[in-house]
């Protein structure tokens, strides 16, 4: 009976350590982790995250223009059979790879851009992605600047 | 044994559909292979891309015309036979038949703005949720973005804008 108890006891450290957890911070370290200040027209801003966010292999599962969000969502190879059955985009409910792009015009020519992560479901403070993230997008508005030039 | 034996067969279907894990591609690669210049100011390559995406039979679930992005998805039932087939051996080998589940295609799009009422086309084609490559190894993702902006081309000649010659 002792071994037993041992055994559950052990299983759930196991879980507890094994499974992905929020972190918990306040609203004000979320923000710091997931706002940048990025020069350039808040359309141009999104258009460019939009691409990056293709690029990073999301599809688009939400968009709206005039409220500057773009959400697109991935879903990782251990949930691919469940989304298989579980009816594919417009019924799967487990957990899948997310990120979300909300652009604010804060003054002229510069926007409020912020990125908000989520792996399996959870929600990741990730500092280094996020300024990853946002230095592609300008990297983005560069090139899409260069086109535009060209053509 | 049992879920050994599931994951490999999930494994093989998922082989035989065609698409795996995007390997890294630079941006200029990914570019070549899924953007497409098209003669139309951003608001008439929007609404071809729509149709095109019915056309080709995906079910649209985001559209926002102001931003250029579309995404559309469409099931796929796996053929019968193979279904039979896949029940039956499973049943066979694990005394718990399994079936083959069926494919979700999905393709998102982004209408951006060129120059002289000209834009750019960008054609991102998904299997079960996973971007595909549309490198040379993935034929299924290069077939999609083909059939889509050939859709689009047939879209925007049928309906030339008023005042075309």
């Amino acid at each position: 009976m002792n071994g037993v108890r041992w055994c559950a006891a052990l299983g759930s450290v196991a879980l507890g350590l094994g499974c992905q957890q929020e972190a918990r911070l306040s609203t004000e370290q979320w923000s710091a982790i997931e706002t940048r200040e990025i020069e350039g027209k808040s359309d141009d801003i999104l258009r460019a995250a939009a691409e990056v966010v293709l690029d990073d292999g999301y599809y688009f599962s939400l968009s709206d223009h005039s409220a500057g969000l773009i959400a697109g969502d991935r879903v990782p190879s251990p949930f691919q059979e469940s989304y298989q059955r579980t009816g594919g985009m417009a019924r799967h409910r487990s957990a899948s790879d997310r990120v979300v792009v909300w652009v604010r015009p804060d003054g002229e020519g510069r926007a409020e851009c912020r990125l908000q992560l989520q792996a399996e479901g959870v929600r990741l403070a990730d500092s280094k992605r996020v300024t990853e993230f946002w230095a592609r997008v300008q990297r983005r508005m560069m090139g899409d600047e260069k086109m535009g030039a060209g053509q | 044994m049992t879920r050994a034996l599931r994951v490999g067969a999930a494994g093989a279907v998922t082989m035989l559909v065609g698409c795996a894990a995007p390997p890294p591609m630079t941006q200029s690669q990914m570019d070549a292979a899924q953007v497409r210049q098209v003669e139309a100011a951003p608001d008439r390559a929007f609404n071809a891309a729509s149709g095109a995406l019915i056309d080709a039979g995906y079910q649209v679930h985001v559209s926002d015309g102001e931003a250029g992005l579309l995404t559309g998805e469409k099931r796929e039932d796996p053929a019968v036979a193979a279904n039979v087939a896949v029940m039956v051996v499973t049943a066979l080998l694990t005394n718990a038949p399994m079936d083959i589940p069926p494919a979700y295609h999905a393709v998102s799009i982004q209408v951006l703005p060129g120059s002289e009422g000209r834009s750019s086309v960008r054609i991102r084609p998904f299997l079960n949720g996973l971007a595909c490559p549309c490198d040379q190894e993935d034929a299924a993702g290069r077939a999609t973005v083909g059939q889509i902006w050939e859709l689009m081309q047939r879209q925007l000649l049928m309906k030339e804008p008023a005042g075309a010659p």
